[in-house]
């Protein structure tokens, strides 16, 4: 059922400002277009998963037969043909996973060399243990052998379903469960890699963990899987960073991550999201349609998000935490960047389930060019929640007068003893401000990254440090030329 | 009107349409011309969304196809037995009163009317209804984005068409009071106020709206504000239906150059209540302040939706809304900012603040903003809680009973939305009915 | 250093300036003075090259060089500053921060390399100290809550900073208290040098008595009524702008 083919040469792309826009010249191994219960069978069979999984996986691919695509977000696009795309993509010469860094097809170590991303252990500087995710399988792991040694599990999710069944049976829906929404449901079906990890009771996971995906192939969908579980009084700091070629045809990326802290634990998520966003003429692009949950199961338990969004065409994400366990604590610290004709609705979810349950948005958005930018969130508070706190801080800028900015927030109270605040504003990056930067010598894009980083430093301030320079970068370039 | 042709109805909105499919012929000035195509495009409006549930995405949080009962006869005009109702509505002092009983033109009372003010009894349109009452009824508070609204046009059975002439200052206020008289079952009636304000002209208004029985039945209003270049219009409403009644109002306000509309929406009685507020800030300078009080006792829903639309430059708009709940209430606090392209320079804030007094008790809010232009000052807040620890503690520290520092809290945190608007006898009935149900909503909570 | 020849300059739409000439060599320092009203505002924001700011006519040479084709961060990195009557806010962004990008963007376009991180730290402390600029301001986000002398003192620290060749003072000294005010001017004249020229825009005779300047000249709508000595500036202040530029005219 596989066929072959060989990826297309993208012309010369040298000064470009969406530098992550090449394609890898690969042989892949990819399911035909189309999707039907046959299609599932062929990925869980390429993945040689077990029969349970399997009929997880058909379930809900009957489920999503019957569902609907959601409308309530502000984003509009052309329907998305299910069938015209390939559910499964694969580096041929990654038949057989390698088993060490020697073993992986020299292309691809190039590719993560190109996007800045060293999969080769000797060359990494920070000691980052980094999974890549290539299209639809997970190509390289790193650090394997030091976060055994501290008792974490960190693989590929395909093969933590054959090695761990017992935490996967245990915790995979749990949080996003397959009935949830039409991409997730969507995703539960076709979903082909994506990485799993584990940290066991009391342990503080010695690094940082990431994982870096890059859709290469045309005319597939992305749709990885993710699954964290954080064990009591443990410790964990995930980041994930996302790039796609250069593309005339709109590609989907629709994932799932789920969280799973339980009791004391804490994990810190965060996203550097540069998915290619489209030309300036809103052509191409990713459509990027996420569902991310956090469960702060266990009480005294912490979630904290933390996004970039400066790519994709279209981006539709609610990053969210259930806050079940007492004393539990939520954040959602995000940067949303809207340029040309991006379209961006995001935001998040605080449910308030338990006692004293705290939790914190910090939402950044910018809008230029023709973008549409918009924040949706719910704060929701059950009458169990007894001292529960939410402060929500939401602030838009705009760049020029062709863009939107719109702030949707849904505050729901059910209990007195609880506090909820949400403060919003709107402002543009003021004449005086560009001019004062200006007579000083800076540039006018320049100047304008330095205003907007000013503006997102709250957010900018939450990230590890190897990559809160890299986001900092980014928003300059995402919003080069927006001004003049 | 195809009407008939549109597929499976709910019993809900059918009651509308059969009411209509019954009576067209005799609603008032049934065959002229443009009222039957306002009338039908309305009903059309009204037809396509259905009567609204929790699925429209404004009717979130209200869902009025539950709430509404589904045998509802039409209300009919004053009897008799209403005069001791009527007499109970009682009249500001010095205040020009239009009495409305269950939607129809009833009396004129009070100071009487001056010159500067002409009234048309909307039952009785004609063609000889002045060229004004044509121009404006209907135009707003009808369409698709207050359904309920455009159901009071489709089937008014009567109502009023005020207008104030250009450059009329310092007249007395002027009083309309809706009185919904007991009629021993549930009743619906639908209304329609269209207010003209001519330019330059001034004018105070008190909306006051009572009813007596148990009955559940609904008073469906939908009204529309004109204002002319640089005309004022400070509007209070005081809601205090009876316990039974279902009040919707669908305000549609028009502003024309640097005109100014200060409304202060009392929400108290009813069953349940929705204010559907639509303001166009259409021209350069207008502005627009809307406060809004809602005290809570028993099981009461009280919602209050805007739309403020910034169409042009330099507009202003400023939203406070406060709400005290108590026993099983809930409160439903909703506004949409939007400000169009090429409105620069639009101001605008929104502020809603919500005291839960009790554990069944329940707010929500949402302030949404929708910004099409980059040279803008908006911002919105929202704070949902209970009283604040420390000054109940240092008012009980300084020999405060309980009960009373807890008292004097709220109407502190309720001064700030009557302070600087209702002043004499209207800021006295206000505190009056506050009290009132304050003291009813505590109570409830202990 | 700077020869300004019948400037015309409109802002939205209506004559400021009529005719301004001006001539301010290397080494001097130049007062303008004038009513409110006067144009003193339009002519600094002019040299910097604000948007809105339209010249219709006349010329600006720098250096012998036509300055209105330059936008305003090409001037900067020529050599040009303006200490702006208010300076302005930008949230977020510290104020250390800001002026190394300053600083290393005008080295940039001048092709010279770029100064790191400490370099530059060390070479804002120095002169920090003497303007009695703190760390704390240093870490804060640029201008934010700063007291008016503390966002003057802190134009002056860029003016140290940048070392430009011709220096506009734009109203520095207004809102100053006395002490304020001796710190500002302490730091301009230290900047005097044979090599700078310095322009600066004031109401008031008070700053004169500290910045004694070269020349002044009294700015009447839109154009230079009358110039000379230190002198001038003493007399304006005694017999008003009324007496002196009505005998003038």
């Amino acid at each position: 059922m596989a066929n072959t083919e060989t990826t297309e040469r993208v012309s010369d792309l040298s000064g470009e400002k969406y530098k992550y826009g090449f394609v890898t010249d690969i042989e892949m191994d990819r399911a035909p277009k189309g999707l039907s219960e046959d299609t599932v069978r062929f990925i869980s069979a390429k993945k040689t998963e077990p029969e349970w999984m399997l009929e997880w996986r058909l379930e809900a691919y009957q489920r999503w037969l019957e569902m609907r695509e959601p409308k309530w977000a502000r984003v509009h696009y052309p329907p998305i043909d299910y069938q015209n795309s390939s559910y499964y993509a694969a580096p041929k010469s990654q038949g057989e996973r390698p088993k060490n860094l020697e073993d992986i097809d020299p292309k691809l170590l190039e590719t993560y060399k190109k996007l800045g991303i060293p999969l080769s252990e000797q060359m990494m500087l920070a000691g980052v243990a980094v999974d890549a995710v290539f299209d639809s399988v997970s190509v390289a792991t790193t650090f394997k052998q030091k976060l055994t040694e501290a008792g974490v599990i960190f693989c590929p999710i395909s093969e933590a379903i054959r090695e761990h069944p017992e935490l996967v049976r245990k915790y995979l829906g749990s949080v996003v469960p397959t009935t949830d929404n039409f991409f997730a449901t969507l995703n539960s079906a076709v979903f082909s890699d994506g990485s799993f990890v584990y940290v066991p009771k009391g342990v503080r996971c010695p690094m940082e963990l990431s994982t870096y995906f890059r859709i290469n192939a045309s005319e597939t969908g992305q749709f990885e899987r993710t699954l964290i579980i954080a064990d009591e009084d443990s410790y964990v700091s995930y980041l994930e960073g996302c790039t796609a070629p250069k593309r005339d045809e709109n590609q989907l990326h629709a994932a799932v991550v789920e969280l799973i802290a339980l009791d004391g634990a804490e994990i810190k998520y965060s996203t550097v999201q540069n998915w290619y966003p489209g030309d300036e003429e809103g052509k191409g692009g990713i459509f990027n349609f996420v569902t991310k949950r956090g469960d702060c199961r266990g009480k005294n338990s912490k979630i904290s998000w933390t996004q970039v969004e400066t790519g994709s065409a279209i981006t539709w994400k609610y990053p969210s935490c259930i806050l079940r366990g007492d004393n539990s604590v939520g954040e959602f610290y995000s940067i949303a960047i809207a340029n040309n004709y991006q379209q961006a609705d995001t935001g998040t979810k605080m449910i308030h389930l338990g006692r004293n349950t705290r939790s914190r948005i910090v939402s950044k958005g910018i809008s230029a060019g023709h973008a549409e930018n918009t924040y949706r969130g719910l704060v929701s508070v059950h009458p169990r929640a007894e001292g529960a706190r939410n402060h929500t801080q939401c602030d838009s800028l705009l760049i020029g007068g062709e863009c939107g900015a719109h702030t949707v927030p849904y505050i729901e109270s059910r209990c007195p003893s609880a506090s909820v605040e949400h403060e919003a504003t709107t402002s543009k990056i003021s004449d005086e401000q560009l001019f004062y930067c200006l007579s000083r010598g800076i540039p006018q894009d320049e100047a304008v990254s330095l205003i907007v980083n000013g503006f997102c430093r709250e957010v900018l301030q939450q990230l590890p440090m190897e990559f809160a320079v890299e986001a900092q970068k980014l928003v300059g370039i995402s919003l080069e030329g927006s001004v003049g | 009107m195809t009407v008939e042709a549109l597929p499976r109805v709910d019993p809900k909105t059918a009651l509308f349409r059969k009411d209509f499919a019954a009576n067209a012929a005799d609603l008032p000035g049934a065959g002229l011309g443009w009222l039957d195509a306002r009338r039908g495009a309305a009903l059309e409006a009204f037809a396509l969304s259905g009567m609204p549930t929790r699925r429209i995405e404004a009717w979130k949080y209200t869902d009025l196809a539950v709430a509404l009962e589904n045998d509802l006869e039409p209300a009919t005009p004053f009897r008799a037995e209403d005069a001791a109702a009527i007499a109970d509505s009682a009249v500001f002092a010095g205040a020009m009163q239009i009495v409305l009983v269950n939607g129809y033109l009833h009396s004129i009372g009070g100071a009487g009317l001056t010159d500067a003010i002409d009234v048309v009894d909307l039952a009785q349109l004609s063609v000889r209804t002045p060229d004004w009452v044509e121009k404006h009824l209907g135009a707003r508070a009808a369409g698709s984005d207050q359904i309920l609204g455009a159901a009071s046009l489709a089937l008014m059975r009567g109502g009023i068409a005020v207008r104030v002439r250009a450059g009329s200052v310092d007249l007395p206020p002027l009083q309309i009071s809706v009185v919904n008289p007991a009629r021993g079952h549930g009743v619906m009636s639908h209304t329609r106020v269209l207010l003209v304000i001519e330019d330059g002209a001034s004018l105070d208004l008190i909306e006051t709206h009572a009813g007596e029985g148990e009955a559940k039945g609904l008073a469906n209003l939908g009204m529309e504000i004109v204002l002319g270049e640089n005309a004022v219009l400070n509007h209070t409403r005081l809601q205090d239906e009876a316990g039974g009644t279902l009040h919707v109002a669908s305000i549609g306000a028009f502003l024309s150059r640097d005109s100014r509309y200060h409304v202060l929406l009392g929400n108290f009685g009813g069953r349940l209540s929705r204010v559907d507020m639509n303001v166009r800030l259409a021209e350069i300078g207008a502005e627009a302040h809307i406060r809004s009080i809602a005290v809570l006792d028993g099981e009461r829903h009280a919602d209050v939706t805007t739309v403020m639309d910034h169409a042009s430059p330099h507009t202003v708009s400023r939203q406070l809304f406060k709400s005290v709940v108590g026993g099983r209430s809930r409160s439903v606090s909703q506004g949409r900012v939007t400000v169009h392209k090429g409105a620069v320079r639009s101001d605008s804030h929104q502020m809603y603040k919500a005291l839960l007094l009790g554990p069944r008790a329940e707010a929500d809010a949402k302030p949404e903003l929708e910004i099409y232009a980059d040279d803008v000052v908006c911002g919105h807040g929202t704070a949902i809680g209970a009283l604040d620890d420390t000054a109940l503690f240092y008012l009980r520290a300084r020999g405060i009973p309980m009960e009373e520092a807890r008292a004097m809290l709220v109407r502190a945190f309720l001064e700030e939305v009557i302070d600087g608007f209702a002043e004499g006898d209207l800021r006295d009935a206000l505190w009056r009915r506050i009290d009132t149900a304050l003291a009813s909503a505590q109570g409830g909570a202990a | 250093m700077l020869e300004i020849r019948d400037l015309h300059v409109t802002v939205d739409g209506k004559e400021i300036l009529k005719g301004l000439n001006l001539s301010i060599p290397a080494g001097e320092v130049h007062a303008v003075m004038g009513p409110n009203g006067s144009g003193k505002s339009t002519l600094s924001y002019t040299l910097a090259g604000r948007e809105g700011y339209d010249i219709t006519s006349g010329s600006i040479l720098y250096k012998g060089e036509e300055l209105a084709a330059l936008t305003p961060d090409a001037r900067a990195a020529k050599g040009f500053f303006l200490a702006l009557q208010y300076p302005v806010e930008i949230p977020g962004v510290s104020t250390m921060v800001f002026l190394k990008t300053a600083l290393n963007a005008q080295r940039r376009a001048r092709g010279e390399d770029e100064v790191d991180a400490v370099k530059v730290l060390r070479l804002v402390r120095e002169k920090a100290k003497a303007l009695n600029i703190t760390e704390d301001m240093l870490r804060r986000p640029l201008n934010v809550g700063f007291s008016g002398g503390e966002k003057k003192r802190l134009e002056i620290l860029q003016m140290a900073l940048f070392e430009p060749s011709l220096a506009v003072l734009d109203e520095t000294d207004s809102g100053l208290d006395i002490d304020a005010l001796r710190l500002v001017a302490e730091g301009v004249n230290a900047m005097r040098s044979p090599a700078r020229a310095m322009l600066v825009i004031t109401h008031y005779q008070r700053l004169l008595d500290y910045i004694v300047p070269t020349r002044v000249h009294v700015l009447r709508a839109g154009q230079i009524v009358t110039s000379g000595g230190p002198e001038l500036a003493k007399e304006l202040e005694k017999k008003g702008y009324e007496t002196i530029t009505g005998a003038a005219a």
